[in-house]
């Protein structure tokens, strides 16, 4: 019995390995991918052909499968992690069904359909492995060590950062980090573990045959990490060693009859559609890699007069002063079409430091386009975009975002799986003029100052909408960037609240910074801006202070149509 | 007649029959945007109805391939309303779709494989010719596929020509306007599941006369059909049934210079190069169905 | 290609429950041994009739009050086609079940759980894998016919029938790659000459590519060596691609029901089967399969049925000798003094050679109107 159970551990650990490298990339990283077990078997067959080609010694057929995984997970990851979702997946079935197809062909190296065999037990500190409990302590320590390592990486800024980009890549990048990059170390690490298991498995059965690499496996993985949850590593653990354990346990029943061999398919698939259908996020949820320092007061009931509260203490929030003015934003016949249609068409003008410029227009006018040229996410025609000295015409927006702006999106933006802290820490890790000290402190901090700390450790998407809009502002806070684009942040709010986000907007230019607002409540511009220009068309028509603007006939003209005045209430 | 020439004309005919089963994914895919990877078990489900039907009812062959198509139809519809059109609802990711699809994949595998067991299932019942062509012979299966591409013009005449199918052509291109336009996406989506559902049906008589049916059957021709589909490009028929009439006649000419076992992985490293280098497909978004 | 996965079926929850039962107790004098068969996935055809086979073989002995005071129990376990599948479920026949005796037919479950086998000192016997690599393992033996003494024959038969030429058509596996290459040597070595070869991926089910360039090659005959019903669709697909000349190879069992007139005429090579005989053995097999199951037997249960017998027989001898017969290595110390047993298929004696494939009588039968029928008998003496 005991050998039993020792030799079932021995798979636990393998698949353990490759539940780990599956979750790491898909839970993660968000990246759908059904080639896990090509990688598994490129580990495997490495690690074989190490020991019977060039009688490599232990610990050095584990390493090469491990560098292997990991040098041909980098040039997948190359070709795969800017694909839209749905692509990934397909994609990465192709890899999957390539990689099986080569195993079964590649006769002179992977010994084709005969497989590859007679691999020895690895020696270690000069005693092969012979026995199944050493091997089985083998086994579990190197599965526990890979799975030590998840765990910090979990933990740490830089799975915060791949979650995140998980959620939203674009605002990730807005907020200063290189997600393709990102994504890629993680489809990389995730490669080497899952190549790791390979080596182990190989080194066990001392046989490996493209049977053991297929889609089947890779389908069987993915259950694995599905049912114990995504983004989950202990829920991993638990589902490796339940459905590992649970076949055994069918085994035990004599299978006398074909179609009772048939009914455990189909029980399968059942089971799976269920699990899909009713616990989509796995048995155990994901769990946030930082947690606020206190625990939480108990959360009463949200009412008008709370919300009102919240917002009064906008006027309360500290903003620094800059210690040297910031940077003028100068745009240089900036033009940019989509197809036939001319967005932007040759517009120039400089957003001074220390006043709020205000960009207005009707629907379609280029606005956002113009903030996406400035910050990055679009690559202007023509022109040029200056921020101070610097140029950054091409540069991504994670460049910009680095030296020192801060940019909001259209209606609320944020990680909507991470927790109000966690999205906080997020944009703190690349703020470059944010005090020093622990990004969660600071993080911390804002939520209070915002009266968000009860909801610290709370998904965002759980917030409510004036709660979100607040998590924003104190992205805008946090990073006491000098720079700060703020894209309708106006939108949705009620009378009371504009005033408190007017009086907001022309502190944080008070302060020195440089800030720039597009924006269609016009009583809000009235309110917060010391220049405003008007957009139509893609070309500027008008520019001033907001006394000018709107007495100018023009402007009412674009707004209202032609014969048409303003009526001041 | 060379070898190459003879190899390219029966890969016309094995690629007009993939291009067939692409247009019935197509259908649906372009429109939902779902990689339908249950539409293994319709095809199954309507190979198995046919053969079932034809072989040991005895029905008539044409009586038996009519009554499929219903079938074939109410099971796509079936899959749509019971597990996507809920999910659509949740605003569930990718992932799931993708998994609540091979599950349902499983499970018809394993029902058929319980019901009429793991062996080759042949359509005795559609007798198998060779067919003499002057210098070479074909089967006359194979010639029998060419009709496929009545099946496809008849498709694409829907398309193009019915209220639903501008319905379904505008869903593909941009979901989010058309739904503001007043089209009814539930409505539409159900149509496309019902239309390329019905279109496996002609498909799976012209692949079992020469292959027969086992449990995976459904399965291995989903494969190259949607791998057509996205090599060909997403937002057109046509381009799905050119794609699979292309690698049609790749796969088959490809023998001539590599052992057959390496088809797989020329067919997929396609697809694979495809997708990472032009994501929008070989014909991109020139073709408009 | 499969791409289901079989090796996670959650739904044990509910059927664990009624499964329960303990593992390991047995009778006093129960004996019990084990198999690893293909029950699910392509192959699962064959492992059902392999089960069937055992099934016999075990009723058999039991009925005449089992061997030396052991009633026979068999535990037939799925290896899903794959090595991983092989190796955990024989980690199960040898650890829980603790089996000394093992019956295994698939080369590549063969060759993952050989170490296993060699560690915990378990016979196995190899009741249908074609593979060169099974030869020469101390603990392994094959009643299966390895090699040249099917390919030969079958070359050697289509000479003397006037054939020239010959195309190869293949599965890529062992099977199809070890005998294309015997075939190959022993047809060219007389004279024939292989005008194409083509291989097919296992699992294929259309070889109009292949078929066509091997029509163009215009061959006498196609030697074609494949497991399962895809046999049946290559004769097929093969003849409405223009193909008149005649078929070689390994017959499968439904050849006929798939392919029907298109096959007549086939050549197979295989182990004889004489179920008309009267020898006993023979009588026996025949006998009780057919009762239990309603169909006429085949090598691929008849293999197996042996696969049992020889079993008992062991038990006999090493219980006759004072020791216990539930030990491998006393098992196959008793294979080694007396290395053959009775050929339950036509007759005759299955002998063991050195290198642990053995040598028996095969048969070349030909297709006549939906019936094999014997042309030519080579017994082991004569060959």
């Amino acid at each position: 019995m005991t050998n039993y159970l020792t030799q079932i551990s021995i798979f636990i650990s393998v698949y353990l390995l490759l539940a780990i490298s599956q979750n790491l990339v898909l839970g993660f990283g968000g990246l759908f991918s059904i080639a896990q077990a090509a990688l598994y078997g490129v580990g495997a067959y490495t690690a074989a052909l190490l020991v019977l080609r060039l009688h490599a010694p232990f610990p050095l057929d584990l390493v090469g499968a491990f560098v292997l995984s990991c040098a041909i997970g980098a040039v997948l990851a190359g070709l795969l992690v800017r694909l839209r979702a749905d692509l990934i997946i397909i994609a990465t079935l192709a890899l999957q069904l390539v990689f099986s197809a080569v195993f079964r062909n590649w006769n002179a190296v992977t010994g084709g359909s005969y497989g590859t065999y007679g691999i020895p037990r690895p020696t270690i500190f000069g005693a092969p492995l012979a026995g199944l409990a050493p091997f089985a302590v083998y086994a579990a320590l190197v599965a526990l060590v890979a799975f030590a390592a998840a765990l910090a990486v979990a933990r740490s800024p830089f799975g915060l950062a791949v979650r995140g980009q998980r959620e939203d890549a674009v605002l990730a990048e807005a907020l200063g980090h290189h997600a393709a990059r990102e994504r890629t170390l993680m489809f990389v690490l995730a490669a080497g573990i899952a190549g790791i298991g390979g080596a182990v498995y190989a080194q066990f059965v001392g046989y490996v045959d493209p049977s053991s690499f297929d889609v089947n496996q890779s389908l069987s993985i993915i259950t694995i990490v599905v049912v114990g949850g995504l983004g989950n590593l202990w829920g991993t653990l638990g589902a490796a060693v339940i459905l590992t354990f649970l076949p055994q346990l069918l085994l035990l029943i004599p299978a006398t009859s074909n179609a009772a061999a048939q009914l455990q398919l189909l029980l399968y698939g059942v089971i799976l559609v269920a699990i899909v259908r009713f616990w989509p996020n796995g048995l155990i949820p994901e769990q946030p890699s930082v947690r606020a320092p206190r625990r939480p007061r108990p959360v009463s009931v949200v009412n008008a007069a709370a919300e009102a509260q919240a917002l009064d203490r906008l006027d309360a929030v500290a903003i620094e002063r800059l210690a040297s003015p910031a940077p003028t934003v100068r745009l240089e016949n900036l033009a940019k079409s989509f197809g036939g249609v001319r967005a932007v068409a040759g517009v120039s003008f400089a957003i001074e430091p220390g006043c709020v410029t205000a960009l207005i227009g009707p629907n379609g006018a280029g606005k956002t386009t113009l903030f996406n040229l400035t910050c990055g996410l679009l690559r202007p025609d023509e022109g040029r975009v200056f921020f101070g000295v610097r140029e950054t015409t091409h540069a991504p927006q994670y460049e910009v975002a680095r030296l020192g702006v801060t940019r909001t999106f259209q209606d609320v933006r944020i990680f909507p799986r991470l927790t109000a802290l966690e999205n906080l820490v997020f944009a703190l890790s690349t703020a470059a003029y944010a005090p020093k000290g622990g990004l969660r402190e600071r993080a911390f901090a804002t939520l209070v100052s915002l009266g968000l700390d009860d909801h610290a450790d709370e998904p965002a998407d759980r917030l409510s909408y004036a709660q979100q809009k607040l998590l924003m502002m104190g992205i805008v806070f946090a990073r006491a960037d000098p720079i700060v684009f703020l894209d309708e942040i106006a939108a949705g709010l009620d009378h009371h609240s504009v005033h408190a986000f007017a009086r907001l907007v022309r502190r944080l230019a008070a302060s020195g910074r440089t800030v720039c607002l597009v924006e269609h409540n016009l009583g809000f511009v009235w309110e917060a801006a010391d220049t405003v220009m008007v957009l139509d068309a893609g070309g500027i028509i008008a520019t001033g202070p907001p006394a000018a603007i709107q007495a100018d006939a023009r402007v009412v003209e674009i707004y209202f149509g032609q014969g048409s005045t303003l009526v001041r209430p | 007649m060379s070898l190459l020439l003879t190899l390219a004309l029966l890969g016309l005919t094995v690629g007009s029959l993939y291009a067939l089963f692409a247009v019935s994914f197509g259908v649906i895919y372009n429109v939902t945007h779902i990689f339908h990877l249950a539409h293994g078990a319709v095809i199954g489900t309507a190979g198995y109805v046919i053969f079932f039907l034809a072989a040991k009812l005895g029905w008539p062959v044409w009586l038996a391939i009519l009554a499929a198509v219903p079938v074939a139809a109410a099971l796509g519809a079936a899959i749509e309303l019971a597990f996507y059109r809920p999910l659509r609802r949740r605003d569930a990711p990718h992932v799931a779709f993708f998994l609540t699809s091979v599950g349902i994949l499983i499970v018809a595998e394993g029902l058929f494989g319980t019901i009429f067991g793991p062996g080759v299932m042949a359509y005795g019942f559609l007798p198998l010719a060779p067919v003499p062509l002057g210098p070479t012979t074909l089967p006359n299966a194979n010639l029998a596929m060419l009709a496929a591409w009545a099946f496809v013009a008849l498709a694409v005449a829907y398309v193009l020509a019915t209220r639903t199918g501008r319905f379904m052509r505008a869903v593909a291109d941009t979901p989010g306007v058309a739904a503001t336009v007043g089209v009814d996406l539930d409505r539409t989506y159900l149509v496309s599941f019902l239309l390329g559902s019905a279109l496996t049906v002609p498909g799976v008589v012209l692949y079992a006369w020469t292959q027969g049916l086992t449990p995976l059957s459904g399965l291995n021709v989903l494969l190259v059909a949607s791998a057509a589909v996205v090599i060909g490009g997403r937002t057109g028929l046509l381009s799905g049934a050119i794609a699979a009439l292309g690698l049609g006649i790749v796969q088959a000419v490809a023998l001539v210079f590599l052992p057959s076992g390496w088809q797989d992985a020329v067919v997929f490293s396609l697809l694979f190069l495809v997708i990472a280098l032009r994501p929008d497909g070989v014909f991109g978004r020139t073709f408009r169905w | 290609m499969s791409i289901v996965s079989r090796s996670h079926a959650l739904a044990a929850l509910g059927v664990f429950a009624a499964a329960a039962r303990p593992a390991f107790a047995q009778t006093a004098k129960t004996y019990t041994f084990g198999a690893l068969l293909p029950l699910t996935g392509f192959a699962a055809e064959i492992g059902q009739e392999q089960s069937q086979g055992m099934q016999a073989g075990v009723d058999a002995v039991n009925a005449r009050g089992g061997v030396a005071g052991w009633t026979l129990k068999a535990i037939p376990l799925d290896h899903k086609g794959t090595a991983a599948g092989g190796v955990q479920a024989f980690n199960q026949l040898v650890n829980l079940e603790k089996v000394p005796y093992a019956l295994m037919g698939f080369a590549a479950v063969i060759l993952a759980t050989y170490p296993m086998a060699v560690q915990n000192q378990v016979l196995v016997l190899n009741i249908g894998g074609i593979s060169t690599n099974l030869l020469d393992k101390p603990w392994l033996y094959n009643n299966q016919l390895i090699g040249e003494p099917l390919n030969v024959p079958l070359a050697q038969y289509a000479r003397e029938h006037g054939i020239r030429t010959a195309a190869i058509l293949v599965g890529e596996d062992p099977l199809g790659r070890d005998n294309s290459a015997i075939f190959n040597t022993a047809f060219t070595k007389r004279g024939g000459t292989i005008v194409a070869s083509e291989t097919f991926p296992i699992g294929a089910t259309d070889f109009s590519a292949q078929l066509t360039k091997i029509r163009t090659a215009n061959p006498d005959a196609i030697f074609n060596i494949v497991a399962g019903d895809t046999q049946g669709l290559i004769v097929k697909q093969a003849r409405a691609a223009g193909f008149k000349g005649v078929f070689l190879g390994l017959g499968q069992p439904n050849l006929y029901k798939l392919a029907g007139e298109a096959a007549e005429g086939f050549i197979s090579a295989g182990l004889a089967e004489d179920w008309g005989s009267s020898n006993r053995n023979v009588r026996q097999l025949y006998t009780s399969y057919k009762n239990k199951f309603g169909q006429q037997p085949s090598w691929i249960g008849g293999t197996v049925y042996e696969g049992v017998l020889l079993l008992a027989k062991l038990i006999d001898n090493v219980a006759r000798s004072g020791k216990d017969p539930r030990s491998g290595a006393a098992l196959q110390a008793a294979l080694e003094a007396s290395p053959s047993f009775p050929n339950c298929l036509s007759g005759g004696q299955v002998v063991f050679r050195k290198d642990h494939g053995c040598t028996r009588a095969v048969a070349l039968s030909e297709l006549r109107s939906g019936k094999w029928v014997t042309v030519r008998v080579i017994t082991p003496s004569s060959s």
